[in-house]
C-alpha cells in the first residue's frame, strides 16, 4: 500500500467556530501530526472557492485521504466526497470531523476544553483515514416494467397512473373479473357514486393503453430476483408466463372476516355482513320492499383479538341506513354502535341523512344478544343512554364486520419476503418515512393490502405507490452507497445468523455461503456486529478502523472521558440539534460515528474499557423507528450481553449506557451525558 | 305505541333537562331517559301508567334544552294519551272528575265556597274590577284569600268578589285533558264578558298563568280582560302610595318564585314591593328568579304522589333557603305555600311561610 499523505481542511465556519476555538493554532498543531502531509483553515470550506482550494492541495501535494473537520457530516459529506472525485481521488477517502456541533457550539463557556477535543476529534479522524479503502457507489439498471397484483381499485389506478408515464403494466388479478370488493358494493359513500359505473370507467380508461396487459384467473406462481430484475411467473389454468419486470406493486385488497358464530352469524339466514347485504340487494335475493325493520350492528368483531378499529364501518353503517330509508321509508332502521366516527366531510353526510330520515342511533356497549323471535329475530341490546336492556325486534340484521388483508398475502409474502401483521394487512418498511414501500427494494403496497380504508383512500395511495414504483424506472437506475457488507468465507462458518438477521433480504445463499447483494446492501453493519466469526466487515465503517479511533479518543485522560457510539441518522441528529440549539453539556464526551447502532460490536465496549474509558454510551434510534427497521433491536439486546461479560470481568455494568432518541430529542441527549458525567463521578470544569 | 312525538326527535341525550329536574330518580321518574324510550318507540302502556305522572310542569327543563325541546309538551301528550287510555293513575281520575261535578278539584262540594269571606263582607256584582280567588285559597288556603281581601278593601277600588263553583283547569292542562279544559274556559268567559269585568286580580300563580298563557296559547280562548297578579297589585298600589307598606318587626325574608310566574317573567314586581318595607332584609334563595326550583307541588304531583311532593319541597328547602338562615319565606302561590308549609312542618323547620298577601297585612 502506498504511504498515506492526508490533508487536513478545518473550518472556522464564521465565526462559529473560530470564535471558540482558535483555527490558527489548531492547524498548525495538525501540520505537526504523523502523516499529515498538508493542514490548512478556511473560513468557509464548503464554499465553492475552497472547494477548489481543496482539489487544487489534492493534486499540487499528491494527497491520497482527505480529513475535513467542520459541521456535520448529515448536511455537506455529500459535497466534499463530490470534490475529492473531481479531483481524482476516490471519493470514499474521506473522513469528516464535526468540530463545530460537537465542540465549539456545544463548549462555549470552555474554550480551553473545546480546543483540546477538537485536537483529538481530528486525531481520531485521522486513524481512520488512514486505514480507509476506496469504494464505488454500484449502480443497478431499471427498465420500464411494472407487475401489478391485484387489479381492484387500487392496481387498476396505479396502472392507469404508470401507463401515462409509458411504463409496461402488468396487471393481474386471481378473479375472472377486475375490480376487487367494488364488484360487490351498490355505492360509494358520501357521494354516493354508483360502483359499477365507476369500475366501467376506470375499465374503459384501462383500455385505452396498449402498455397495460391485463391478466385475470391470474395468480403468482413464483417471484424472484431483486429491483430493476424480478423474475416472475404467472399461471392461468395449466398456462405458465414468464415476465421480467423492475417493480412490483401488490395491491391484493382486504377483505370481511366473516364473524362465525357471532350474533347468529350462520346460524339464522337472516344475518349477513354489510358486503352481503349490497351483494345480495344487488342481486335480488334479499328484497327491502317486505321488510318491518332492520338493525345494522357496528364494529362485530373489531376492536378486538388483535383486530383493529376497521377504519371504514360506522361510515357504511349510515350508508346502509340512508339506503334501505331511501329504498322504503317505513322501514324501521336501528344502528347500533360504540363510537360513530364520522370523519371529515363525513360529519356533514351524517347530518345531512340523519336530517332527513328517522334512524335509530343506539350506543351499546358490547352486551348483544341475537335470538330467533317467531320468524324474525329479537335483539337484546344494553343502551348506554337508558342505563338499561331494550329488545328490538328486526327482521334483518347487518353485521358491520372487522376487515383484514386478503388470503393470498399468505403465499405472497414468501416471495416478496414481505412481513405481514395478526390481520394479514402487509407491513410498510417505514411508518413515517416509507409508507408505501414494502422492506425489498422495488416492491411498494397500496390500498386494502396495507391498511382497511375507503375508495378515494385506497386511490390516493395508488397514485402514491406508482409514483414511488415510477422513480426508479423514470431514472433507470438506483444507487446504493459505497457503505456495504463483505463476507469473508475463510472465516464463515455457514451460520446463516446474518442471512435472518439482514432486514433487507441483501444477503442471498449461494453455494451453501452467505453473499451479499451489492444492490441491495444498506450498510448498516448489524450482520457484521451479529456474525460469531468476525467474518463480515463493512467498508467505510471496517473493525480496525473503529478500533483505532476508539484507541485515539482514549489515548489522553481515559478515566475522564465517556466513548459515544452513535448512530448516523437519529444519535447524531440529536447530538447535531443540540449543536444548532447551543445547549451546552459536559466536553468529556468522544462521539464515534457508525450509520446504525446496530454495528456496535461487542469488542468495541470491551476494548474502549480496557483503554479505560469511564463511561460508554451507546446512542440509536427511539424504538420502533430504527433506520434499518432492527439495528437498534439487535443493539440493545446485545448490550444486555455485554453488561453480563463486564459484571464476569468485574466492571461495573452502570458504566455502560445506552440511549434510544428520535433526532429532535436533543434534550435527551444532552441530558444523558450530563447525568453520565454526575453518576459516574467524572470531574470536569 | 306512541309513534314518535316529532319535537323530541331532536334530542341528543346530553341530560341538561335531567340535572335541573326536581324530581330526577324520585321513584324512577327520569325525564332524559323517557326521552330516550320515546325514540326507541317503548312507551307502552305499562310505562304510560308509570311515567310521567311525577312532572310537575316546572319547565326548567325546557328552560335548559339546549335545542329548546318543548318537553313539558312532551309529557302532556303522554299524560292526555295515558287518560285516553285509562292508564293514569286513580287520583288523577278523581281529580278530573271532581273539577267537572264540583267546580274545584277538591271534591268539595259547591257550597264550600264563600266560607272563607264571612258575613261582614258587602258582596258587589257588577265591578269593573273583580278579585279571582281560585279553589286553592276559596277551599284551602282561607288565609291568602282573607289577607288579599283586606289590601283589597284597604285601597278604597271599587271590586267584586269572583268565587264561582268553577275551576281555572289549571290542573286539566297540566295533566293534559286540553278538551275539558276548553269546555270550562267557556264557561269562564261568559261570566266575564255578562259582568263586563275589565281586570281580574287573582292571589293564584296558578290561576294567574292559566288565564294569561295557557288560555289564548294552547286552548284558543282570548279573555277580554287585563290580569293582575297579587305581586303586581301590591306593588303598583304601595308606588302610587295608596296603601302604606306595613310597619314590622326586624324580618328576614326569602322570596320563592313560583314556576307559573317564573315562566311568565313576573319576578320583580313581588321583589320590589317587598323592599318597600322597613326592617326587612330581602334575601335571594341560593337558586332564583329565572333560575328558582320547583316547590313540588305543580301539576297535582302532591295527590298522585304526595311523598314524591314532600321530598322535593324539602330538596328546595335544605339546599337552596335554609342555608340563608332566614325566618320567613315569601310565596304568592298557594300550592307552593301548601307544600312549603307540610315541610316545614313535618321536618320541624323553625321559618315561617306567608304568602305575599300576608305579610303586607301583617299590621293591618
Amino acid at each position: 500500500m502506498e504511504e498515506p499523505r492526508i490533508g487536513v481542511f478545518i473550518c472556522n465556519c464564521g465565526t462559529n467556530i473560530g470564535a471558540v476555538i482558535n483555527v490558527k493554532k489548531l492547524t498548525e498543531y495538525v501540520s505537526t501530526l504523523e502523516n499529515v502531509a498538508f493542514a490548512d483553515e478556511g473560513r468557509f470550506i464548503c464554499s465553492a472557492d475552497y472547494l477548489n482550494k481543496i482539489k487544487e492541495a489534492i493534486s499540487k501535494n499528491r494527497l491520497n485521504r482527505v480529513v475535513v473537520a467542520c459541521c456535520t457530516p448529515r448536511t455537506h459529506e455529500a459535497i466534499f466526497r463530490s470534490a475529492l472525485r473531481e479531483a481524482g481521488l476516490n471519493p470514499y477517502l474521506l473522513e469528516f470531523v464535526s468540530i463545530r456541533e460537537q465542540a465549539s457550539w456545544v463548549h462555549k463557556d470552555n474554550p480551553e476544553a473545546a480546543f483540546e477535543k477538537a485536537k483529538e476529534l481530528v486525531r481520531m479522524g485521522i486513524a481512520k483515514a488512514l486505514l480507509l479503502d476506496p469504494s464505488e457507489e454500484v449502480k443497478l439498471p431499471v427498465g420500464r416494467e411494472a407487475l401489478i397484483i391485484g387489479g381492484g381499485i387500487s392496481g387498476i389506478t396505479a396502472a392507469l397512473s404508470l401507463a401515462s408515464l409509458g411504463i409496461e403494466v402488468y396487471l393481474v388479478e386471481k378473479e375472472a373479473e377486475l375490480g376487487g370488493l367494488l364488484r360487490r358494493l351498490i355505492r360509494i359513500a358520501p357521494a354516493n357514486i354508483s360502483s359499477d359505473e365507476l369500475l366501467m370507467e376506470k375499465i374503459s380508461q384501462l383500455s385505452k393503453y396498449r402498455n397495460i396487459h391485463v391478466f385475470t384467473n391470474t395468480e403468482i406462481e413464483d417471484i424472484n430476483g431483486y429491483i430493476g430484475s424480478f423474475n416472475v411467473k404467472i399461471r392461468k389454468g395449466s398456462e405458465v408466463r414468464e415476465l421480467k419486470v423492475s417493480t412490483i406493486i401488490v395491491s391484493t385488497g382486504m377483505e370481511e372476516r366473516k364473524p362465525k358464530g357471532l350474533y347468529g352469524y350462520g346460524e339464522f339466514s337472516n344475518v349477513v355482513t354489510a358486503l352481503e347485504f349490497e351483494e345480495k340487494v344487488k342481486n335480488g335475493e334479499i328484497s327491502l320492499d317486505n321488510l318491518g325493520s332492520v338493525a345494522i350492528i357496528n364494529c362485530v368483531g373489531s376492536k378486538t383479538n388483535g383486530a383493529g378499529c376497521c377504519n371504514i364501518g360506522c361510515m357504511v353503517s349510515i350508508k346502509n341506513a340512508e339506503y334501505i330509508k331511501e329504498r322504503n321509508p317505513n322501514i324501521k332502521v336501528y344502528v347500533l354502535h360504540q363510537d360513530l366516527n364520522m370523519r371529515g366531510v363525513y360529519e356533514c353526510y351524517f347530518r345531512k341523512v340523519m336530517d332527513k330520515y328517522d334512524i335509530n342511533l343506539l350506543r351499546y356497549d358490547g352486551r348483544l344478544e341475537v335470538s330467533r323471535k317467531d320468524n324474525g329475530l329479537k335483539v337484546k341490546v344494553y343502551d348506554v343512554l337508558l342505563g338499561d336492556y331494550v329488545e328490538l325486534n328486526v327482521d334483518l340484521i347487518i353485521l358491520i364486520s372487522s376487515l383484514q388483508g386478503s388470503q393470498s398475502v399468505n403465499k405472497l409474502k414468501g416471495y416478496l419476503k414481505a412481513s405481514i401483521d395478526t390481520s394479514l394487512f402487509l407491513k410498510e418498511a417505514h411508518v413515517k418515512l416509507k409508507p408505501l414501500d414494502l422492506l425489498t427494494d422495488g416492491v411498494y403496497v397500496c390500498g386494502g393490502a396495507r391498511s382497511p380504508k375507503s375508495v378515494d383512500e385506497a386511490m390516493k395511495e395508488a397514485l402514491g405507490a406508482a409514483m414511488r414504483a415510477a422513480i426508479p424506472m423514470v431514472k433507470g437506475f438506483v444507487i446504493s452507497e459505497g457503505i456495504m457488507a463483505e463476507i469473508d468465507h475463510k472465516k464463515c462458518a455457514k451460520c446463516y445468523l446474518c442471512v435472518k438477521t439482514c432486514p433487507f433480504n441483501a444477503i442471498e445463499i449461494v453455494n451453501e455461503y452467505p453473499v451479499v447483494v451489492k444492490g441491495l446492501c444498506k450498510g448498516c453493519g448489524t450482520c457484521a456486529a451479529e456474525c460469531p466469526r468476525d467474518a463480515i466487515d463493512i467498508v467505510g465503517f471496517r473493525k480496525e478502523q473503529i478500533m483505532r479511533q476508539i484507541e485515539e479518543a482514549l489515548r489522553d485522560k481515559p478515566e475522564e472521558k465517556i466513548l459515544a457510539f452513535c448512530c448516523h441518522w437519529c444519535a447524531l441528529g440529536a447530538v447535531d440539534l443540540a449543536g444548532v440549539s447551543r445547549f451546552q453539556y459536559p466536553p468529556n464526551i468522544r462521539i464515534i460515528r457508525v450509520m446504525c447502532s446496530g454495528r456496535v460490536d461487542v469488542d468495541f465496549i470491551h476494548k474502549a474499557f480496557e483503554l479505560g474509558a469511564r463511561g460508554v454510551l451507546v446512542a440509536g434510534c427511539e424504538f420502533p423507528t430504527c433506520h434499518y427497521v432492527n439495528g437498534n433491536y439487535k443493539c440493545r439486546d446485545r448490550m444486555e450481553k455485554v453488561r453480563r461479560q463486564l459484571i464476569s470481568k468485574g466492571i461495573d455494568p452502570d458504566r455502560l449506557r445506552t440511549v434510544w432518541l428520535s433526532a429532535a430529542d436533543a434534550p435527551k441527549f444532552v441530558s444523558t451525558v450530563k447525568n453520565m458525567v454526575e453518576e459516574l463521578g467524572i470531574s470536569h470544569d | 305505541m306512541i309513534e314518535a312525538i316529532k319535537e323530541a326527535r331532536i334530542c341528543a341525550q346530553c341530560g341538561s333537562c335531567a340535572s335541573v329536574c326536581p324530581f330526577t330518580n324520585i321513584d324512577g321518574f327520569h325525564i332524559r331517559r323517557l326521552v330516550r324510550k320515546l325514540h326507541l318507540g317503548l312507551i307502552d302502556n305499562k310505562l304510560l301508567a308509570i311515567y310521567p305522572w311525577l312532572c310537575s310542569q316546572c319547565s326548567s327543563c325546557h328552560d335548559f334544552c339546549p335545542e329548546n325541546i318543548d318537553l313539558p309538551d312532551v309529557i302532556l301528550k303522554l299524560k292526555g294519551e295515558a287518560i285516553r287510555r285509562g292508564l293514569a293513575p286513580k287520583s288523577v281520575y278523581s281529580i278530573i272528575d271532581s273539577i267537572l261535578k264540583h267546580g274545584n278539584p277538591y271534591q268539595q262540594p259547591p257550597e264550600k265556597r264563600g266560607i272563607w269571606i264571612g258575613r261582614e263582607y258587602i258582596a258587589r256584582e257588577k265591578c269593573k274590577v273583580a278579585y279571582w280567588v281560585g279553589c286553592t285559597s276559596s277551599l284551602r288556603t282561607r288565609n291568602i284569600a282573607t289577607s288579599t281581601l283586606k289590601i283589597l278593601q284597604a285601597s278604597n277600588m271599587e271590586f267584586s268578589v269572583l268565587d264561582p263553583a268553577l275551576c281555572c283547569g289549571e290542573p286539566l292542562i297540566k295533566l293534559g285533558v286540553i278538551n275539558e279544559a276548553r269546555e270550562v274556559a267557556g264557561k269562564i268567559l261568559s261570566i266575564i264578558e255578562d259582568r263586563r269585568i275589565e281586570t281580574i286580580v287573582t292571589s293564584c300563580a296558578g290561576c294567574y298563568s292559566t288565564f294569561k298563557h295557557d288560555y289564548p296559547n294552547m286552548l284558543g280562548i282570548k279573555l277580554p280582560v287585563e290580569i293582575l297578579h297579587t305581586s303586581q297589585l301590591i306593588h303598583k298600589l304601595v308606588s302610587e302610595g295608596v296603601i302604606n307598606p306595613p310597619e314590622t318587626s326586624k324580618l328576614k325574608i326569602a322570596y320563592h318564585d313560583p314556576c307559573n310566574l317564573k315562566r311568565l317573567n313576573l319576578i320583580d314586581e313581588p321583589r320590589k314591593a317587598i323592599k318597600t318595607m322597613k326592617n326587612v332584609e330581602l334575601l335571594e334563595p341560593l337558586l332564583s328568579r329565572d333560575k328558582s326550583r320547583c316547590c313540588g307541588g305543580g301539576a297535582a304531583v302532591p295527590a298522585i304522589s304526595y311523598e314524591a311532593s314532600i321530598s322535593v319541597a324539602y330538596k328546595r328547602l335544605s339546599e337552596d333557603i335554609i342555608p340563608l338562615n332566614i325566618n320567613t319565606i315569601a310565596t304568592s302561590c298557594p300550592m307552593c305555600y301548601i307544600i312549603f308549609k307540610t315541610a316545614t312542618l313535618r321536618y320541624r323547620i323553625p321559618i315561617n311561610i306567608l304568602d305575599i298577601s300576608e305579610i303586607f297585612n301583617v299590621q293591618v
